[in-house]
């Protein structure tokens, strides 16, 4: 239900800003290819690029084809934009999944040791880094890094090399990024439970305090980092921007830059569709996970 | 209270704060007593531009917040509310929002865009998520027996609401913030540092670090001076949101 409003909320938003840019797209590629305007090519190309009709008609067009994943052709480039949105895909989803299980797996435990220890070194250094992420952007750090380490230490792979060389740099700072709300979440669910009743009868039976707070309160630190997951994750597609676009990853964000410098409609309209589609799955998929964890939520 | 008074420092510098002319003649000077900061690649002070610089991230910010405050809050306190299901339900569209690709995108159609559309489309997110954390804990407010004890006396509803709900609200949503604008403030400066929509004419600090970025080996104070800006401001949101708790 939620996913069907957000599909429509998505493709009507998808298709109508892109739209409100000035300018005929077919005057400009004609003139771009440097040949004479004359109607007849102009109509021919404006039939090609689904311009003809009226407005709704030409929204019900394009939802028809998106949803069958043929998004038109780009302005720019002339090529399908349905398969290099898919292969644009692939790589931000999989950045944005290798960097949030980093920063999952460096969070959980680390969180675990803070709560069992307050104001111990684990605690000081979550706190750290969360004021440190807070107070300088990830694409400023990328920057000074890029420049330290491809120019001063000689890495020419980081800008140069290929897809995977590249993301390298973009990867550790996303979970650089997500690490401290995760942490932050996950410290105060392993807190909660160090103070509940349950844990204390547990430390009462005899169990070993590190023991008993992992098996107490393992699941209901993962039902709370879900949720934060989710508002990380739906950063992959599209708010990694600024970083795929520094270190040239071939990324729906950068895709997104570079079209909107170009003013590529067909491609903005499937980047929004795309990343629109992608939050809205990703809060299913959250709500999902935190009824299968916390049965509580179930019931209510 | 002493703990905004950075922050009413960093707005008051950014709006009074003259634009300076270019003087060719000291072009990167590095830091030193007349400049604590260098000049930049037109010999202006670094140190001044800087805190001028504050003002287009404070703006969207602004604008962020008018959205949250406007749209978010709203839809929050409906949604704590028995008939809250189509707020929830709105508040979720709200945060499947992606607020960066939409001011791209808004910032490639129009050939440019202000600092506070930039916030507004940044802060779409922002808003659904102070939204649903107040459903949540507004939800567990008037489920308290105080309130449920108004209710029962036959209080209306925005009453409860503002006498019994809203003060417990306080401090959880001035932490929310504290957390999420130094981050809204991050994302408004990375997206300027895309050169997307951005006016050259105005000292913005994620405009200069893109501006900068070319004289990271000759000049490295250049690249320092506007993240040092950034930091300045996210610190003194921080500290000055957790004051007024």
């Amino acid at each position: 239900m939620r996913l069907l409003a957000a599909l429509l909320l998505g493709s009507l938003c998808a298709f109508a800003l892109p739209r409100l840019a000035a300018g005929d797209p077919a005057l400009l590629a004609l003139l771009e290819a440097g040949q004479a305007a004359d109607p007849a090519a102009l109509s021919r190309l404006r039939a090609a690029f689904g311009l003809d009709g009226t407005l709704p008609a030409q929204y019900l067009r394009w939802l028809g084809a998106a949803l069958s994943g043929d998004f038109g052709i780009s302005w720019r480039g002339g090529g399908a934009v349905g398969p290099e949105l898919a292969r644009r895909l692939a790589v931000s989803l999989s950045l944005g999944a290798a960097a949030l299980a980093l920063a999952a797996c460096l969070a959980l435990p680390l969180a675990r040791h803070a709560a069992a220890r307050p104001g111990g070194l684990a605690d000081r250094a979550i706190d750290a880094v969360a004021l440190l992420s807070q107070s300088l952007p990830t694409f400023w750090i990328g920057a000074v890094l890029l420049w330290w380490l491809a120019v001063g230490m000689g890495w020419g792979g980081l800008v140069a090399g290929n897809v995977p060389q590249r993301a390298l740099l973009p990867l550790f700072l996303l979970s650089f990024a997500a690490f401290g709300p995760l942490s932050a979440v996950a410290r105060a669910a392993w807190r909660a439970t160090a103070d509940s009743p349950h844990f204390q009868a547990a430390l009462a039976r005899g169990e070993p305090p590190r023991r008993a707070l992992a098996r107490q309160g393992r699941r209901h630190a993962l039902a709370s980092i879900a949720a934060a997951i989710a508002a990380e994750g739906a950063f992959a597609v599209g708010g990694a921007a600024v970083l795929e676009a520094l270190c040239g990853v071939p990324g729906i964000g950068a895709w997104a830059v570079e079209a909107a410098r170009a003013r590529d409609w067909p491609v903005l309209q499937a980047v929004l569709f795309a990343a629109i589609l992608w939050c809205a799955a990703i809060q299913v998929a959250a709500g999902w996970a935190r009824r299968r964890l916390d049965p509580r939520e179930a019931v209510l | 209270m002493i703990r905004i008074v950075p922050l009413l420092i960093l707005l008051g510098c950014a709006w009074a704060l003259p634009d300076q002319p270019p003087a060719l003649d000291a072009r990167l000077l590095p830091p030193s007593w007349p400049h604590p900061m260098g000049t930049d690649h037109l010999g202006r002070d670094l140190a001044l531009r800087v805190l001028a610089g504050g003002r287009p991230t404070i703006e969207a910010l602004a604008a962020a917040l008018t959205l949250v405050v406007c749209t978010g809050l709203p839809l929050g306190l409906l949604g704590a509310t028995r008939l809250g299901a189509p707020a929830r339900f709105a508040m979720g569209l709200l945060l499947a929002m992606p607020g960066l690709l939409l001011a791209i995108i808004a910032a490639g159609v129009a050939g440019g865009l202000p600092p506070w559309l930039a916030g507004l489309a940044l802060g779409l997110p922002a808003a659904g998520q102070a939204g649903l954390l107040t459903a949540e804990l507004g939800a567990r407010a008037l489920a308290e027996p105080h309130a449920r004890a108004a209710v029962a006396l036959g209080a209306s509803l925005p009453r409860v609401l503002r006498r019994h709900v809203l003060p417990d609200l306080r401090a959880p949503l001035l932490d929310w913030a504290a957390a999420r604008l130094p981050r809204l403030a991050l994302g408004y400066a990375g997206f300027v540092f895309l050169g997307l929509g951005a006016d050259l004419g105005r000292p913005d600090w994620g405009v200069m670090v893109w501006e900068h970025r070319t004289h990271a080996l000759d000049a490295p104070w250049l690249l320092v001076a506007p993240a040092l800006g950034l930091a300045a401001l996210a610190l003194s949101l921080r500290s000055g949101l957790r004051a007024l708790r």
